[in-house]
């Protein structure tokens, strides 16, 4: 019960009917960084001889609206999913989050519910993220007008309450502190995306760290649509499970900007 | 008998429209255009005025990312004098153009 309580406040903090300024949606990888929302959906089948054919999707589905001269909010879901994935292995989350543009910083501040797929692992945390918006050569832009190349560093730290019991790999067991860092890097040359996303965490309990690597190189096949061959390796949360992949697959791409022009000003 | 030559009088070009900006400073469509060139180029050291043209996309064409984007905000409020919401910039402001036409339509008729 707890967890469709977290999940429905989560949503509840996101001031929906505050935007007076539209509504917009975006479905991609995941919504936990920029770089994510910038990566496709996937949808990934993984077959062999006299197996049953296995599924798995890792997607997220998310609304932004206006919040002020210098805010937006989110409210969204995510999930990592199929049956591909052993339960414990899955990943459900719902956020919502509000971020200000403080240049030079970006701060985000975000709540989550997070499960794994058996919902043994329950957690809500609440958090703060920071990025630079701009600085040193590649941040946020190519590194130069050549090399499609650029990068993107976020530092946050995260609150939280373990709902339900955790699993015997999980540092995190009852109200937990958290801090992490995480890197991105994407390199796009015409049709192709090729990124690579890094997270750090250090988590309080008994052990200090866990860390997480995924590495995507992606073929846009037609508008929104491409083929993506993604590995990872490591732990994340919410269950801290150790996993090591490599797959193929389709990826589904709707981002938010429509490309619609800007309303006139009102004078 | 020599004919009289008509001269017809060939329009004169209509000035160019001038608005004003909060500050009450006025502006033509061109110079809000080479402002904001001017603001691209001073965020982005990769380009150069004559790189950046109305139709340029800030993600596609320039290849930013949206936090690169939103530091358009303050030199646009400091150079130009109009506020520009930050969603209104990360969700409605693609191109070059849709910026100048933004700003432009924000400044009052002079």
């Amino acid at each position: 019960m707890k967890r469709w309580v977290s999940a429905a406040i989560a949503v509840w903090l996101a001031p929906g009917a505050a935007s007076a300024q539209g509504l917009d949606v975006a479905i991609a990888h995941s919504y936990l960084s920029a770089k994510s929302l910038g990566q496709p959906a996937t949808f990934f089948l993984v077959g062999a001889e006299h197996e049953p054919t296995l599924s798995e999707i890792d997607g997220s589905i998310l609304l932004r609206g206006g919040w002020g001269a210098s805010g937006f909010w989110e409210t969204g879901a995510r999930a990592l999913a199929g049956s591909a994935r052993t339960k414990p292995e899955r990943v459900y989350g719902a956020v919502a989050r509000a971020t200000w543009d403080l240049d030079p910083v970006g701060l985000t501040i975000a709540s989550e519910y997070e499960a794994d797929g058996s919902f043994a692992v329950e957690k809500g945390v609440l958090s703060a993220e920071l990025t630079p918006q701009g600085g040193p050569r590649g941040l946020g832009r190519p590194w130069n007008r050549t090399v499609p190349f650029r990068w993107r560093p976020w530092l946050g730290a995260g609150v939280g309450n373990v709902f339900d019991a955790s699993g015997s790999e999980d540092p995190e067991r009852d109200s937990f502190f958290r801090a992490y860092t995480r890197l991105e890097a994407t390199y796009t040359p015409t049709h192709w995306d090729i990124g690579a996303e890094g997270t750090l965490w250090a988590v309080e309990g008994g052990v200090g760290t866990r860390s997480h690597a995924r590495g995507t190189v992606g073929f846009e096949i037609a508008s929104g649509v491409s083929f993506d061959v993604t590995g990872e390796i490591g732990r994340q949360p919410p269950s801290f499970l150790y996993e090591q992949s490599f797959k193929m697959g389709f990826g589904f791409h709707h981002p938010f900007e429509r490309g619609t022009k800007p309303p006139p000003a009102n004078r | 008998m020599k004919k009289r030559r008509t001269v017809t009088p060939t329009p004169r070009p209509a000035p160019p429209e001038v608005r004003r900006d909060d500050a009450g400073n006025p502006w033509t469509a061109d110079q809000v255009m080479q402002e904001i060139v001017a603001i691209v180029c001073d965020l982005d050291d990769n380009l150069a005025p004559k790189d950046v043209t109305r139709s340029d996309s800030f993600t596609d064409g320039f290849g930013w990312d949206e936090w690169f984007k939103m530091r358009l905000r303050k030199p646009v409020e400091r150079r130009l004098h109009e506020s520009l919401s930050a969603f209104l910039l990360m969700e409605r402001v693609k191109t070059v153009g849709d910026l100048v036409d933004y700003v432009w339509s924000s400044m009052e008729k002079a």
